[in-house]
């Protein structure tokens, strides 16, 4: 795994592990998997209803569509998001920062 | 905050998230959802995949000095995401920005077919897996004795006789690929020793029952190697 040019092993087992791949259509790798305890179906239209202090790119209020869930017992799952402002690009969320659309 | 973090395979995942890579760095960091979530995952998911205990080692061998790094590149991480999407899309990031009813209903239906090719992908791969058991199993029948077989099909575990010492060791095939072996002693059905070992070709999984069998082999065929290999335990 490289974070800007820092490498870590073991992030194509991570992918692997949780289905994450390249989709046709969009700029990022996700996985359309759905996590059996995810709050959110795939397809759900969300909200984003809390930003860390220093503050997310997409602030709250932005809306987008989940793409598809990760998780483990005892952990808030994470959903891939295609935000509105950012079409055909997924986002991988946690579930504390969304909220239902409506 | 968005970071996108490149895999070997040239993979780019977004994560949105507190302080970008530094909380995926951070793994001892428990103050926020967000790495609590990521340093969590790695925990949980260290028992499936061996591979996962090396990342979380690594994370929490990660030195202040690197983490510092990180810190720097994550505040640089929004204005990078903005070229990146800029260039991939031809147009600036507009945080406003609200898709159309008629965009909304092209990307619905994008990935209702996306969802049900995936879903009929994960059908037939359950398909080949269950027919690829249904074989492992019986060709792993064909390679039993009659003694072996009954003892198999009733109380599923068979006893083989190591090729070089002649001890007997019994294969439980009820309790997965890890550590189903047992050393028996003498004529007894008594263990001394548990043996771990199973094969993995290129990361694959493969059916239990062609593990079984492979175990089998190696330990009529060649018993020295097996037990050089296997995690031994001591019982009882």
């Amino acid at each position: 795994m490289k974070i800007e040019g820092h490498t870590i092993a073991a992030d194509e087992a991570f992918a692997k592990y949780f289905g994450i791949e390249d989709q046709p259509g969009y700029l990022t790798p996700f996985t359309r998997r759905q996590w059996p305890l995810a709050k959110y179906m795939n397809g759900a239209r969300v909200r984003k209803v809390w930003q860390d202090r220093t503050g997310d790119i997409h602030p709250p209020g932005s809306l987008g569509t989940v793409l598809g869930s990760i998780g483990a017992l005892g952990m808030q799952a994470g959903y891939f998001i295609e935000w509105d402002a950012t079409p055909h690009v997924a986002t991988l969320v946690v579930e504390d920062k969304l909220g239902p659309a409506k | 905050m968005h970071v996108w973090v490149n895999s070997a395979t040239a993979a780019t995942v977004w994560i949105e998230t507190q302080t970008g890579a530094a909380a995926w760095m951070n793994a001892t960091n428990s103050a926020t959802a967000t790495s609590n979530w990521i340093s969590t995952m790695g925990n949980c998911t260290t028992t499936s995949t061996s591979s996962f205990y090396d990342a979380q080692t690594q994370l929490i061998q990660i030195s202040s000095q690197q983490q510092a790094m990180q810190m720097m590149l994550a505040q640089q991480a929004n204005g990078l995401a903005n070229s990146q999407y800029q260039n991939d899309l031809g147009r600036r990031y507009d945080p406003s920005r609200r898709m159309s009813a008629a965009e909304l209903a092209e990307r619905a239906e994008v990935n209702a077919r996306a969802e049900l090719e995936r879903r009929e992908r994960a059908e037939e791969e359950a398909k080949k897996r269950k027919s690829a058991r249904a074989r492992a199993r019986e060709l792993l029948l064909d390679h039993l004795t009659d003694a072996q077989r009954e003892t198999f099909e009733k109380n599923h575990w068979f006893v083989v006789e190591g090729g070089r010492s002649k001890r007997r060791y019994r294969i439980d095939t009820a309790r997965g690929t890890s550590g189903n072996v047992e050393r028996l002693v003498g004529e007894t059905a008594h263990a001394d020793e548990r043996l771990c070992i199973h094969h993995r070709p290129g990361g694959e999984p493969i059916p239990d029952y062609d593990q079984f069998l492979a175990q089998k082999l190696m330990i009529e065929g060649d018993e020295d190697s097996f037990r050089k290999i296997a995690n031994r335990s001591r019982v009882g």
